[in-house]
């Protein structure tokens, strides 16, 4: 069931003195499955952000369609949506707790004192949460962000660039949050351009390229599409045996040659058997996906 | 409900911590309190002259603090992008709306009160005279402030906040004098004046209609029907005002 469907979107800005249409959006097509991490690949001005401004109703798409659990964004859809902006901005002389129970308002559910503490916690902030958010670091700020994003257990939750101003330790966090969420059963959507972030947490992937998606699908699959190379380790047979099959290095008393087809690998390791060797290891080196990523951006 | 409060709460709260608040709360008590020098020049007339005073700084201050905040109050949700989070949730615009004019009302209300008491106290310490009437004028300047306060609100939802309290102002004093804008288009026998006149006494908001400050200064009888009248004029020209101000930023967007 998918989650969340968007079809050729479009959206045009005018430019501040000339009125002239500048294209931030200009045919965007994905879809988003229940129970997935889901993520919008681009570099900055893709329209990433445009995106997701349009999903949650911030931005008037002016073509294309956007449906959230099978039907149009409406007020009662909002209920079930979490979200976090990029750089989010909050009230400055609220505390940390304040601002939760200020958000809470905002829902029909009912938001606990207490479940507000748990969240709070669940994020770091138990000891700020009585310190003005005006004093919070960047760090902080995302934090208590993306708490405000949960805060009405969402069904759904869409995050723009939520490891932005983190430090390595916050974005290890908040990657741990947000595998807890899918573990829970949520479904998320995120922008980012941090490629190994993505590739990490994504179980899909969108290439968004001049408001355009340029490339979709399972993340696994995209990267295994090519293997660049197979490397295998082999001992007890010298460089000279193996050169026939390509360029030998040497570590300790290892050697290691890398393959470029399954075939010459077959070849290989019979013949490192046949010849009284030892096989090591055989490792496929596949394409990462900031490779895979600056190929797609190269053919456009 | 539960939204319009908390969003109310929260204007309320930002309001308190808003430097214009200060200073110009500050300049009305300092100003109030030094009407008492006032009082060796008012020939026996005392209370009335500190009254009138007292009442005159309490709607200017009123009017000045509900341009200067009140005509920012949607500007800084939307530059400070705060109201990212905020529309995002389960609110509709008209509860947004709503909820910033309680915030705003219940903070000029705050202001207002003091100050009225500032007035009494004073009259009661200084002139040793209980002037309860200034009571029945604050009634009446709550609910003309309310309209002010809901025309800050619907022109900061399209306009920058120097030409919102600019208009603001304008309407102010056109709500003021709408009874002589009336009269002068009968003198004045231009149609366009009229026309113009016309429109201005209809449309915009009358504050002269619901002026007793002559009354309660003279301790004349106050008509009983403008008690109903004023709260009822009020909420009409604020629903009015505020379903344009819906309409009007439910098509903005937020980049």
């Amino acid at each position: 069931m998918n989650i969340l469907e968007v079809n050729h979107l479009k959206k045009y800005y005018r430019s501040p003195f000339l009125r002239k249409r500048v294209r931030a959006v200009e045919d965007i097509s994905f879809a988003v499955k229940q129970g997935e991490i889901f993520g919008l690949l681009g570099p900055n001005g893709a329209g990433k952000t445009t995106t997701l401004k349009s999903i949650v109703g911030l931005l008037k798409p002016d073509g294309g369609e956007i449906r959230l659990f099978g039907r149009p964004l409406d007020i009662s859809r909002r209920e079930r949506i979490g979200f976090l902006p990029e750089n989010p901005y909050f009230y400055r002389h609220l505390t940390g707790y304040e601002l939760l129970s200020f958000y809470a308002h905002l829902f029909n559910k009912h938001i606990t004192a207490k479940k507000i503490k748990e969240i709070l916690e669940m994020v770091g902030l138990e000891h700020a949460m009585h310190r003005k958010v005006g004093s919070y670091s960047k760090g902080m700020l995302q934090r208590v962000g993306f708490a405000q994003a949960i805060l009405n257990d969402p069904d759904f939750i869409i995050l723009d660039e939520p490891m932005s101003g983190l430090d390595p330790i916050g974005r290890k966090e908040m990657k741990d949050w947000i595998f807890k969420l899918k573990s829970e059963g949520k479904t998320i959507l995120f922008s980012s351009h941090i490629l190994p972030d993505v590739e990490m947490i994504c179980d899909r992937v969108a290439i968004i390229y001049r408001g355009r998606v340029v490339s979709t699908g399972v993340l696994s699959e995209i990267l295994q599409e090519k293997v660049r190379f197979i490397e295998v380790t082999i001992e007890g047979l010298d460089e000279k045996t193996l050169e026939t099959f390509g360029k030998v290095f040497r570590s300790g008393d290892k050697l290691m040659l890398r393959l470029t087809s399954e075939e010459e690998k077959d070849r290989l390791v019979s013949f490192v058997i046949e010849k009284g060797g030892r096989i090591i290891s055989v490792a496929p080196y596949r394409k990462t996906l900031e490779e895979h990523f600056m190929e797609t951006l190269e053919a456009q | 409900m539960k939204s319009i409060l908390g969003i109310g709460i929260n204007t309320f709260k930002e309001g308190l911590r808003d430097k214009t608040l200060l200073s110009v709360s500050i300049s009305g008590f300092l100003l109030i309190a030094a009407s008492r020098i006032l009082v060796p020049i008012s020939i026996g007339e005392s209370y009335r002259v500190i009254t009138d005073f007292g009442l005159a700084l309490v709607e200017v201050f009123s009017v000045l603090l509900t341009i200067f905040i009140g005509t920012r109050i949607l500007y800084d949700e939307i530059e400070r992008k705060t109201i990212y989070t905020v529309v995002t949730k389960p609110v509709r615009i008209s509860e947004f709306l709503i909820g910033k004019l309680f915030g705003l009302t219940l903070l000029v209300f705050s202001i207002q009160f003091l100050l009225f008491l500032t007035i009494f106290l004073f009259s009661k310490i200084y002139l040793h005279f209980v002037f309860w009437r200034v009571f029945v004028w604050f009634f009446f300047l709550f609910f003309e402030m309310l309209i002010l306060n809901g025309v800050a609100i619907l022109l900061s939802t399209f306009t920058t906040p120097i030409t919102s309290g600019l208009i603001s102002m304008l309407i102010y004093i056109i709500a003021n004098t709408s009874n002589y804008l009336k009269e002068l288009s009968q003198m004045v026998k231009l149609p366009i004046f009229t026309y113009i006149a016309n429109f201005l006494y209809y449309f915009l908001p009358n504050f002269t209609l619901t002026n007793v400050k002559t009354e309660i200064l003279y301790n004349l009888p106050i008509d009983k029907g403008l008690y109903l009248f004023a709260p009822s004029y009020s909420i009409m020209y604020v629903v009015f005002l505020l379903t344009i101000a819906t309409m009007l930023f439910e098509k903005r967007e937020f980049y």
